[in-house]
């Protein structure tokens, strides 16, 4: 039997990506996982298949971050006729995956656990739907949808940032 | 499958898939779970069984406790639709705009769909979203929407004993054994849908005192929370104790 230290070591990597780009940050992505260990560890005894640790880990942080997420209830919503009277914003300065990262966050959770497990920890479509309890058309569904979301928020934060902005526009 | 992703995000997701945890991050992990872990078996009930002014403390000083706990106290319904039209949530927007039970509602158009969230002060999430479902059904008619349904809740403070919705467990005790009693408290966690994980009860040397450990866990469904209230009733040397304790239990989903 293994001990937990022994289930958890050789998916840690994989637990830390998907944690962040949940969270839509490194640091509350490693606060993620934090909160998601500690339960694991308490519940740790109620796992039958320790083959399916990582599965197991991964659902324990979706739900982690659920709980976070509802937290920060009433985000602010804008209505459309707001929209118009934003004022220019300053310009923000993104790498790549933090954009990426930031982008994921305002992405559904469902499509957005879709996309974080296909293309950041290389699931398939079948072990995604496993994963998501869902049938494999329903996970693609999702996926492109995310994916047109991603895009969708990728665009908007770099519309905020000049040089970024404009080799994203390029790079499209 | 739409593969088609600009440059700059196949290149992030591309790094975030390569990412990879500094060298002492799953130690320091580890260590804090340790940490933790070590300090969580909580006391959770002293019951004293002879002199009442002791037990008057106890109760004096459980409503003196602050105690945090959640509150549910809306719903949020969000619809995702795939469609840029501008007429369509205008009528979606003056079809859902005298809702009973619906206090606002705000929508986001992106290039790929319309997103509507509405916000509303029932609880019961389901309602909420059948109420809207029902007077937007024509306009979605065909479409291949999706809609999400979450609770809203909010932490407040107050004495423990203000927590108290439901869930009462009462075990009397007279002339049971400690075992006797850890079982009966296990089995009335058992019927309260829980799994308890330890349950300990000691008698202390003299008999005045009896010491009550109880952790236990659980699945709560999704929008829901829980309160439990634990009461033991016994009779000591002459005098009939009370004391009871409840703890709320907001677990997250799974």
């Amino acid at each position: 039997m293994k001990t937990f230290e022994e289930l958890l070591k050789p998916v840690y990597p994989e637990l830390v990506r998907y944690s962040r780009a949940m969270a839509g940050s490194s640091a509350d992505g490693d606060d993620l996982l934090q909160d998601a260990l500690l339960n694991a560890w308490r519940k740790v005894h109620t796992l039958r298949d320790p083959d399916g640790f990582k599965f197991w880990m991964l659902k324990i942080i979706k739900n982690a971050n659920i709980s976070r997420e509802r937290s920060r209830k009433f985000k602010s919503w804008i209505g459309l006729e707001a929209i118009q009277r934003i004022p220019a914003s300053e310009p923000m300065s993104y790498e790549d995956k933090d954009l990426v990262r930031t982008a994921l966050a305002k992405v559904p959770k469902d499509q957005r656990e879709a996309v974080i497990l296909y293309e950041i920890l290389g699931m398939s479509v079948k072990e995604i739907a496993k994963q998501q309890k869902a049938s494999e058309s329903a996970v693609k569904n999702r996926l492109s949808r995310g994916r047109k979301r991603l895009r969708v928020e990728v665009s908007a934060l770099t519309t905020l940032e000049k040089g970024h902005g404009q080799a994203f526009a390029e790079s499209c | 499958m739409d593969k088609r992703l600009p440059k700059a995000v196949e290149h992030g997701l591309h790094e975030l898939s390569e990412e990879q945890p500094d060298d002492f991050q799953l130690e320091r992990s580890l260590a804090r779970v340790r940490q933790h872990h070590s300090h969580r078996r909580t006391r959770f009930m002293n019951k004293t069984w002879i002199p009442v002014a002791v037990v008057a403390v106890i109760f004096a000083a459980l409503l003196l406790i602050p105690a945090t706990y959640t509150v549910t106290v809306g719903s949020i319904v969000e619809i995702s639709i795939p469609s840029s039209d501008a007429s369509l949530a205008q009528t979606i927007a003056d079809a859902t705009s005298d809702l009973p039970g619906v206090q606002s509602a705000n929508m986001m158009m992106t290039p790929d769909g319309l997103t509507l969230r509405f916000a509303s002060s029932e609880t019961n999430q389901s309602a909420v979203k059948h109420t809207i479902l029902d007077a937007t059904e024509s306009m979605l008619a065909g479409m291949d929407y999706d809609v999400s349904t979450e609770a809203v809740t909010v932490e407040r403070g107050g004495n423990a004993l203000a927590a108290i919705t439901g869930g009462t467990i009462r075990i009397n005790v007279d002339g049971m054994s400690d075992n006797e009693i850890e079982a009966a408290i296990a089995s009335a966690i058992v019927g309260q849908g829980m799994t308890p994980t330890m349950v300990d009860v000691q008698t202390s040397a003299d008999g005045t005192q009896r010491e009550i450990q109880i952790e236990m866990e659980g699945d709560i469904p999704e929008g829901e929370e829980r309160t439990f209230q634990f009461e033991f009733q016994g009779e000591g040397e002459g005098a009939d104790v009370q004391a009871q304790r409840q703890i709320e239990w907001h677990e997250e989903t799974e």
